[in-house]
């Protein structure tokens, strides 16, 4: 009976309207009641689902945003604000991975969004990327101290290695007793001994070294935001600058390129696509990075 | 309905922040920051440079320290940031006696030379070249008249005339 159903949408949406004055108020709990109603009239449209989700973020009820999210993702899998919802829920509850798949599905699908919902889920998701890689990095620290240990014993163990100084008497004492011949037998698979140890210290700090902070990559940094690019939009003369801030630079100070000042408009920027891939593969590469975009 | 936290002033914030780490591994020659507290205000000390602005010449300001006060705004950087000397200021044709420089890239005005990938760091670059390049100890003409008009006024409040290039 489509009049009852439009009815009762048209119910619904005055309920949600309410909802959202009520809202915008502070009045969390009764937008939170208005919602209810909104969705008992009008349960297959997820706009209701959202809000509720929202007023339930805002008094910290996170398992009842992931209720009210899921059930928005079964009637609308492609929401921005569903995917965003439920991956704070989940980065609260410190599930940072399951939060990182919605963050970058949230940001897939808002393409279309204004930019500072978008810059807002950027933000949320390099939380969660460098919290993460934090989390990783202690443990791997750990393992691989173990790992260097066992590893050192199995090769001292394999030369039958003593510890120098005792050798070193050793190959004295024996170079007196037995003369030069077998000194240098033994001496060369020390040799060999410490040049393989070596070669294992040097693997182990070359591997730690790639997990401490070095200086951000100035190619994927914007000139405007001295951040890492999130969305690089390039100029006619070949220069990148972070979409929003070159959109802000071109209406408040000027029609110039920032850096040449050549004269150049919005229509005259293009999305840097190979840019955003070469960051987005930058900051996979260096995950401490993220810790300067949260 | 997001309620999303960026404001124009953490836009600021962010970028002041990170020329500020920028600085700290690299500062610029013969510069140093004497404070950064508040983050919106930054008082660099500047040596004066040793170098003459051609062989033979006088080195003008060799031993010299002056003070520079950098004030940024919440919509920093696509506005300046008021940068003036702290007198007493160095002696030369383009910097008033009350410390303020006329420099274009220094106001956004229509005839300024701002753009926001300036840099703080670029600008005392610039500021010192222009100590260094100097040939003769004066002040710029009207300095007094200047001084007595701008009293406790910002720099950036001038109609600047940049078309003076000889110095």
């Amino acid at each position: 009976m489509p009049d009852t159903a439009s009815r009762d949408r048209a119910a619904a949406e005055q309920l949600k309207n309410e909802g959202n004055v009520l809202f915008s108020k502070g009045k969390y709990g009764a937008a939170l009641e208005r919602y209810t109603e909104a969705i008992t009239m009008s349960p297959g449209w997820p706009v209701p689902w959202l809000n509720r989700a929202l007023c339930h973020k805002k008094r910290g009820d996170w398992q009842k945003v992931m209720d009210d999210c899921h059930k928005a993702l079964l009637l609308d899998s492609h929401s921005l604000k569903a995917n965003y919802f439920l991956g704070q829920a989940h980065k609260e509850q410190g599930e940072h991975e399951r939060a990182i798949a919605l963050f970058l599905k949230a940001l897939e699908y808002g393409r279309e969004e204004e930019d500072a919902t978008k810059d807002a889920i950027w933000r949320e998701l390099a939380f969660s990327k460098y919290t993460l890689w934090q989390e990783q990095s202690k443990q791997r620290t750990a393992e691989h101290a173990v790992l260097k240990d066992r590893l050192r014993g199995l090769l001292l163990k394999e030369h039958a290695f003593k510890p120098p100084g005792s050798l070193h008497r050793r190959a004295t004492r024996l170079c007196c007793m037995q003369g030069d011949g077998m000194v240098r037998g033994q001496s060369s698979l020390d040799e060999a001994a410490q040049k393989e140890l070596a070669a294992l210290d040097q693997l182990f700090a070359e591997v730690e070294a790639k997990r401490k902070p070095v200086e951000l990559g100035s190619p994927y940094v914007c000139p405007l935001t001295m951040e890492c690019f999130r969305e690089p939009a390039v100029t006619p003369s070949g220069l990148s600058y972070e979409r929003s801030s070159l959109r802000e630079h071109l209406k408040k100070v000027g029609q110039f390129d920032p850096v040449t000042r050549k004269p150049m408009r919005e229509s005259d920027m293009y999305s840097n696509h190979s840019l955003r891939s070469a960051t987005r593969q930058y900051l996979d590469d260096n995950p401490w990075a993220w810790g300067d975009i949260c | 309905m997001s309620g999303s936290t960026r404001t124009p002033s953490s836009v600021a914030m962010r970028r002041i922040q990170s020329e500020l780490n920028e600085w700290l591994l690299h500062p610029p020659e013969g510069c140093r920051l004497e404070s950064f507290e508040p983050l919106l205000r930054w008082v660099v000390l500047m040596e004066g440079p040793e170098t003459a602005p051609a062989p033979g010449m006088p080195r003008l300001y060799d031993g010299e320290v002056f003070r520079l006060a950098i004030n940024f705004t919440d919509r920093y950087p696509l506005e300046a940031p008021e940068v003036m000397f702290i007198p007493r200021s160095p002696v030369h044709p383009h910097i008033y006696s009350n410390g303020h420089i006329c420099l274009d890239i220094l106001y956004d005005s229509a005839n300024g030379g701002w753009s926001p990938a300036l840099t703080i760091n670029k600008v005392c670059l610039s500021l010192r070249s222009m100590l260094a390049s100097n040939t003769e100890l004066r002040r710029p003409v009207g300095d007094r008249e200047y001084c007595a008009r701008m009293h406790g006024r910002s720099p950036k409040e001038t109609r600047w005339d940049f078309d003076d290039d000889t110095v």
